[in-house]
């Protein structure tokens, strides 16, 4: 009897195990998508501001995108004709910088190669990034 | 047997939890990577700033013209030698604290104006921004209150991130109702020209080499050649009526033409204003000469039914705009037609 019982729960188990995994990774799917129509919009949108050098006004979306998306962490803006310098960001800590200590330094240099589609990169945090200020 | 199965099943999950495993790096490696970073970017900081000992960069000009004594140019080294003035206020573009007291140092707009030499009636000035962005202030207002032409924030240099080097800024805490009078949209940031009240509108007509034979139309000269108006809906992107609006000016190439210039097929024509129009320097408005040659694209002095000259509020004297007609099939590319260009100064044929 304990056995069956132990077999059952095993089984439910590693069912929902998997099925966790599933919705994981579909979860993961849709954000990734989600994300990369919101880096393309932005794209679309900030032409004109990057040929403008508009940074004032790339930083005031910024920061209002960042307020009402609460699964942003960051959104770092950096010009190639500035040597990959970050332009716009929050948090502004990172302005001005070449290579940002957020995440390791291959992961910005990954994503600063010139690509034609959203490159999708896990890594981790390597401080704790706060905003609006004052808020944790 | 169940306890086989049992033993089978308990594995299978083992194998699969550790599989979901993921590696998580500990404090040191964590702070090794940062490390990393922070040597990286300051050694690429160092990189650059080594090559621009060779090549400094560009400094700030403040332009002051329009109704003056006399036009002037000053570095921003040159305006932080001026008195200094202070305010302290709340930012409208501290998206992160709009009620935080921020303290702005730069110079006060009426002193600029005081030094200018303002002739009597003049009753606003338009700030123009690098990107070609432009506010109109009432002269009024300029003198009585503390408007700032402000460089730093907090005694640290404004970024350009923050409006910076030269940023438009008013006094919103010490008068309530400056922010009634002057939205955030008047905080005009990167501020390359004060215009004050309005200019009487020259364009310089030139070819290569450029600055040995160019020619220059005033105002008289500019009337004096065939108008035409064109009625289209404005392609402007602020500052204007919406729909369709009344132009009346001169066709780019019959300013060509007058300048004794033969377009050829190869050539291209280049429209040049006080801020670069594209605000790029390297991609400047250009026509080709086909379409310059067939389309009608004027270069307006004057609007609406009343045909009044274009102020500076609206991007005047001299506007560039498109009518929606080309002849022998030529057709504007779509690029071009968006350029409707204010404040327009200089056409090259190259």
């Amino acid at each position: 009897m304990t056995v069956t019982t132990l077999l059952i729960v095993i089984i439910i188990g590693v069912v929902i195990l998997l099925w966790a995994g599933n919705e994981n990774y579909l979860h993961r799917q849709q954000k990734e998508k989600e994300l990369q129509g919101l880096v393309f919009a932005l794209s679309d949108s900030w032409v004109s501001a990057i040929v403008d050098r508009n940074w004032g006004q790339m930083r005031l979306t910024i920061d209002i995108l960042m307020q009402r998306n609460t699964e942003l962490v960051y959104v770092l803006v950096s010009d190639s004709r500035l040597v990959n310098q970050v332009v716009a960001a929050s948090n502004q800590k990172f302005l001005e910088k070449y290579i940002p200590e957020l995440v390791p330094a291959p992961v910005t240099q990954k994503a600063l190669i010139d690509l034609q589609d959203t490159l999708f990169q896990e890594t981790f945090l390597l401080e704790d990034v706060e905003f609006p200020r004052g808020q944790i | 047997m169940g306890k086989f199965w049992g033993l089978v099943i308990i594995s299978c999950c083992l194998v699969l939890g550790l599989a979901n495993c993921q590696t998580q790096p500990d404090a040191a490696q964590l702070d090794l990577w940062q490390k990393q970073a922070i040597d990286l970017n300051a050694s690429i900081t160092q990189t650059i700033a080594d090559q621009n000992q060779n090549n400094p960069v560009q400094e700030w000009y403040l332009t002051i013209h329009g109704q003056i004594q006399q036009k002037s140019v000053l570095r921003l080294s040159e305006l932080q030698k001026l008195s200094q003035q202070e305010i302290k206020t709340a930012n409208p573009h501290n998206t992160e604290n709009r009620a935080e007291i921020e303290t702005l140092q730069g110079v006060a707009v009426s002193q600029l104006l005081e030094k200018a030499g303002v002739e009597p009636n003049v009753k606003e000035v338009t700030f123009l921004s690098s990107n070609n962005y432009r506010v109109t202030v009432s002269l009024e207002d300029l003198k009585n209150y503390p408007i700032l032409l402000a460089w730093s924030k907090n005694g640290q240099p404004l970024s350009r991130s923050q409006g910076g080097p030269l940023y438009l800024a008013f006094p919103y805490s010490d008068y309530p109702e400056m922010p009634d009078k002057y939205s955030d949209a008047f905080w005009a940031f990167y501020v390359t020209d004060m215009i004050v009240g309005n200019e009487p509108g020259n364009i310089e007509v030139d070819t290569k080499p450029f600055n040995v034979s160019s020619k220059l139309f005033d105002r008289n000269a500019l009337d004096a050649l065939p108008q035409i108006s064109i009625e289209e809906p404005i392609g402007y992107k602020f500052g204007w009526p919406l729909g369709k609006v009344k132009l009346t000016g001169v066709k780019l190439r019959d300013i060509i033409a007058a300048a004794d210039i033969n377009l050829s097929s190869q050539d291209r024509v280049f429209i040049k204003g006080k801020s670069s129009l594209s605000s790029e320097p390297q991609e400047p408005v250009q026509l080709t000469s086909e379409e310059v040659l067939n389309c009608d694209i004027i270069l307006a002095t004057k609007w609406g039914e009343d045909a009044v000259p274009i102020p500076s509020s609206m991007g005047g004297p001299i506007t560039l705009a498109f009518a929606n007609s080309c002849q022998n099939g030529v057709i504007l590319s779509p690029k071009n037609s968006q350029h409707w260009a204010t404040l327009v100064e200089r056409v090259e044929v190259n």
